[in-house]
């Protein structure tokens, strides 16, 4: 019986494990000693006290103390006579465990003792295995946090979004009009609960006092926060009186901003804010560290509807399943309201289908698929780290071919040779594990800060004990992977040739059919990674390259919100644009200035339009970007007019309606060249064409438009667009003053900002930014993706090449005496260098093959993120073979050139 | 193994320091391990696996015997350990050796000086 450790110790819990530890030791030593040796234990533990390190060295030590000395304790009590019986007679599994544990912790030590005696090999493979670990360790907390972790929401795998595939193939998404959300609502199904939303967080203008600034709104439906699961810690969810048209003006605010304005006093609920010109009631707060699918600070009703807004594909629709339901009942209900709402638009629509998709799935297409080739990048450079290591461990287990046969000699099995392997391995990988979390840190700050603003929600990404048992889960694999092909290769080492010299020799035979794959894995490998980056970097490169269509030199441009009352009719608006410009007009080294409703790079409102006196051809859908702009815009971004007109101050409010279009429209849309001839209907009036102006780079947003591509658009003058029209696009879109200065236009700044906001003191401005970084916002995501992926890429090539170096010094360093002889035999150097780096040339040459081949089944995955090359580029393929295979060509020539110095009669003194 | 085998057997310092401590009064193996703690506070900590499997061995071997329980100040039960005449012949023999031991370090320690 072991005593309970209560009665004798100051460190119960710690006591307690010790107590369990010592079930290891024989029962009647702990029987009769149990309590002096916890007694013991604590004692050091007293004397450990306020030393973390100390106590850290007590439990160490206390362990070891167990495991060494344990087996060696007798079953029976201190004095009593033994029986006499042989060793492996009669063990119990107890002690079967105790001598497995034992012989562990020899081999472990054993292990540690040579890894720090090769210091040179250790310290190659604990940094390959580090970086390697590291890399997937960070990639690894990013899949964790945005792809296998749950959403934040209680029975979050309950939650869905409505999804809609047009009949026909074509067309589909989460994105549906108010009819659809209309008809899902009245359906009152019983399997599942709905509330719509609004995907797009916008900026909107908040004023407390006298200070404005800018947040982050998102508009929701009634019973959105209860259909997520998570109702506001204080006050209410919008009630569907509120989130009517006209319904009363509220809003619901995020714990931080709560914080942040009212000092978290829970009389803010019923208090107000002004929000976008508008005082609304504050009915609730959200708990700490909720979110949405937008990043928000604020929440409004949405009051959808079926006409403006509604009458687009603007809202989302979450579903939460209920307890009772399975989501095959709700899929067909949903196909069945979408059926019914079918029949009731007739000709009106395109004919589609109503499903759902899992709610993490719905919400991260983009970013899916960025972490999935992430995490095979770095599952490859893990791979190829696995595959280098190895080959260290081959080189070194032929080096210890004399060792090995020396223990097989004395009676050593096949099976301890492996498992001294294995647990040398495990090691080697547990420090590799370790040096992996300290890498992974420094990659997670690298991808945060090189990911901010890529992604629209960036979630907070941590290293925790799910990630930490992640990296012990790779570290192990990683063992398991590079360890046992050396482990099964030693253990067949021939004694005899062993131990008569002929060791190195004896083991390097079969040991070249391992590095022969080896070579080709890394090879092949680094192809596929290299292919990879090359046809991301050609995408990034082409999307940069683009001409803009516009000239960047000297261009400021400054956002601002117009979700406010006060900016509810044209009027408002044009007021406002115009006393802008005239004040940055009045500033020094100003060349130009106007507004417009966006800027290039970005998406701009996609809607459609009707020709009225062109036909279009068969099957051609009618969207086109559409834009307003003040007087003098192409002039400001310096946009060629290839035809008709510019829009200027003559075309006003009571004047004729114009349009201007560019020429990606015109060749989409125009049978014809005689642009200046035609009239179409768009934003709320008939319009004449009265010009063509060249076609300014923006963000696609329908079909396969690329990141950056050449958009059909329509130009209309603000002053031509009624006020409905502008609080509609408002909510989505925030309006830009655009300036063009002689000069540094980073000096200009704060001059033409302070103009600004001396326009309206309540009205914040939401950014400022210039042209150059309009287009690095434009092609962030393809910047990221190309930058880590060629990082990764280039890891795996010189992880690649040292492994080949190393691999090929080996096989010279074996066929010196071949080499020797040869030279001695009248051989020319050359020749000798030929016999020793051609093979390995050879298999770079098979890697590359069989590279080749991986990299064209991997690029058509990579299809969907390519722009501007194809996924079998023969120029991005054929570069990388011819780089890898000259790479390997360098790797083996110089450690062969080496042995072609061999003085022969050196090498064949030794032998 | 019998206990006569491996009497002569070189005794290790844990031992020795068991053989010196026990040599005084019969103790259980706790105060035998702060007993040598405090006689030797830098030398290194007796972990109490260690230290029984010397125990052991020092019994197997004759050196050491049960001496009984104990009840100590709690009331609780404690077996102790004695050394014996073998034991004691051990511990001389061990001492002579060191003291060899040390006249040699000595020297050595005079000659570099």
């Amino acid at each position: 019986m072991i005593p309970s450790e209560q009665l004798i110790s100051p460190f119960p819990r710690q006591a307690s494990t010790y107590r369990q530890l010592l079930r290891l030791l024989p029962g009647p030593i702990v029987r009769d000693h149990g309590d002096d040796m916890i007694a013991l234990f604590c004692h050091h533990l007293e004397d450990a006290r306020g030393s973390f390190r100390a106590w850290l060295n007590v439990w160490f030590t206390a362990v070891g103390d167990i495991a060494r000395h344990g087996p060696r304790l007798p079953r029976r009590s201190v004095g009593a006579p033994g029986p006499h019986r042989s060793p492996r007679q009669d063990l119990t599994m107890n002690e079967r465990l105790r001598t497995l544990l034992a012989t562990l912790w020899r081999d472990a030590s054993y292990g540690v003792r040579l890894l720090r005696k090769d210091w040179s090999f250790t310290l190659a493979a604990t940094l390959i295995l580090g970086l390697a670990i590291g890399a997937n360790t960070a990639v690894f907390s990013f899949v964790d946090t945005y792809m296998l972790r749950p959403l934040p929401y209680p029975e979050a795998d309950h939650l869905g979004l409505v999804t809609r595939q047009a009949e026909g193939g074509g067309g589909g998404g989460t994105a549906h009009d108010g009819r659809t959300w209309e008809a899902i609502r009245d359906a009152h199904s019983e399997r599942f609960q709905a509330a719509v939303y609004s995907g797009w967080g916008t900026d909107a203008n908040l004023a407390t006092g006298a200070t404005a600034t800018t947040v982050a709104l998102q508009r929701v439906g009634a019973g959105y926060f209860s259909t997520l699961g998570v109702p506001p810690v204080l006050g209410r969810d919008f009630t569907s009186t509120e989130d009517v048209p006209d319904g009363a003006a509220v809003a619901i605010l995020s714990h931080t901003l709560w914080q942040q304005i009212f000092g978290g006093d829970r009389a803010a609920v019923g208090d107000s804010v002004l929000l976008r010109g508008e005082p609304h009631t504050i009915v609730g707060i959200m708990p700490k560290d909720f979110r949405s699918s937008a990043s928000a600070d604020i929440w409004v009703p949405l009051r959808a509807s079926t006409s403006g807004e509604g009458g687009g594909e603007n809202y989302a629709v979450l579903l939460r399943l209920g307890r009772e339901s399975t989501w095959a009942e709700a899929e067909a209900e949903l196909r069945a309201i979408g059926l019914s709402l079918n029949e009731q638009l007739g000709e009106e629509r395109r004919p589609f289908t109503l499903s759902f998709a899992s709610l993490q799935v719905g919400d991260g297409g983009m970013l899916r698929m960025l972490l999935t080739l992430l995490s095979t990048a770095v599952a490859m450079v893990l791979l190829i780290a696995c595959v280098n290591v190895s080959g260290l461990l081959l080189a070194r287990g032929s080096r210890r071919g004399r060792e090995i046969a020396t223990r097989m000699a004395i009676g050593g099995g096949r099976a301890a040779i492996i498992r001294q392997f294995v647990v040398e391995s495990l090691v080697l990988a547990t420090v590799g594990g370790l040096v992996g979390l300290l890498f992974a840190r420094g990659f997670l700050r690298i991808i945060e800060l090189m990911g901010t603003g890529v992604l629209a929600t960036w979630r907070p990404v941590s290293l925790d004990t799910r990630v930490l048992a992640g990296t012990a889960m790779i570290s192990l694999a990683t063992a398991l992977i590079f360890g046992l092909a050396p482990a099964f290769q030693a253990s067949g080492v021939s004694i005899r040739d062993a131990l008569s010299g002929e060791g190195a020799r004896g083991v390097a035979a079969g040991t070249r059919r391992w590095r022969k794959l080896l070579v080709v894995a890394e090879v092949g490998l680094s192809v596929v990674l290299l292919v990879a980056a090359g046809l991301l970097l050609r995408t990034f490169l082409h999307l940069q390259g683009l001409e803009p269509g516009f000239d960047p030199q000297g261009i400021v441009s400054v956002s601002v919100s117009l979700q406010d009352a006060r900016y509810e009719t044209r009027e408002s608006v044009e007021q406002l644009f115009t006393s802008g410009m005239e004040r940055v007009r009045a500033l020094p080294g100003t060349l130009s200035a106007t507004a417009a409703l966006g800027l290039p790079y970005e998406r701009l409102l996609n809607m459609g339009f009707r020709p009225l006196d062109f036909e279009l051809e068969e099957g051609t859908n009618p969207i086109t970007n559409l834009m307003y702009v003040s007087p003098e815009y192409f002039e400001t971004l310096g946009v060629p007019i290839l035809a008709g007109r510019s829009i200027d101050v003559s075309d006003a409010h009571d004047s004729a309606p114009v349009a201007v279009i560019n020429e990606a429209f015109a060749k989409a849309y125009l049978p014809d060249n005689a642009v200046l001839t035609h009239s179409l209907a768009a934003a709320g009036a008939d319009r004449q064409l009265i010009g063509m102006v060249g076609t300014v780079k923006q963000r696609g947003s329908w079909g396969a438009q690329a990141p950056v591509d050449d958009t059909p658009a329509i130009y209309v003058p603000v002053s031509q667009i009624d006020g409905e029209f502008l609080k509609l696009v408002h909510t989505w879109f925030a309006p830009a003053w655009i300036v063009r200065v002689a000069g540094e236009p980073g000096e200009a700044i704060p001059d033409i900002e302070r103009a600004l906001e001396a326009v309206d003191p309540l009205l914040p401005l939401a950014s400022t930014r210039l042209a150059s970084e309009l287009q690095n916002d434009g092609i962030a995501l393809q910047r990221f993706t190309a930058i880590l992926v060629s990082a990764l890429a280039a890891v795996a090539v010189v992880l690649a090449s040292l492994g080949i170096y190393g691999l090929v010094a080996s096989t010279v360093a074996e066929k010196r005496r071949e080499i020797g002889i040869r030279l001695a035999l009248g051989a020319r150097a050359a020749h000798a260098v030929r016999i020793a780096a051609l093979p390995s040339i050879r298999l770079s040459a098979v890697g590359a093959v069989l590279g080749v081949g991986g990299a064209l089944a991997a690029g058509s995955t990579l299809r969907a993120m390519l722009w501007g090359v194809a996924p079998n580029d023969p120029w991005t393929y054929g570069g990388v073979t011819m780089g890898l295979v000259a790479a390997a060509a360098i790797a083996s020539l110089i450690p062969a050139a080496r042995a072609a110095r061999v003085d022969p009669a050196q090498t064949l003194r030794v032998e | 193994m019998t206990p006569t085998m491996d009497r002569q057997a070189a005794l290790s310092m844990l031992e020795t320091q068991v053989l010196m401590v026990l040599a005084r009064d019969d103790l259980h193996g706790y105060g035998i391990a702060l007993e040598i703690q405090r006689r030797d506070p830098d030398g290194p900590k007796v972990y109490p696996t260690n230290l029984y499997r010397r125990l052991h061995d020092l019994a197997d071997r004759g050196l050491i015997l049960n001496a009984g329980t104990e009840l100590d100040d709690k009331g609780r039960a404690r077996k102790t350990f004695a050394i014996t005449d073998v034991g004691r012949e051990a511990l001389s023999a061990q001492t002579q050796r060191l003291a060899g031991f040390v006249d040699e370090l000595r020297a050595a320690e005079g000659s570099s000086e």
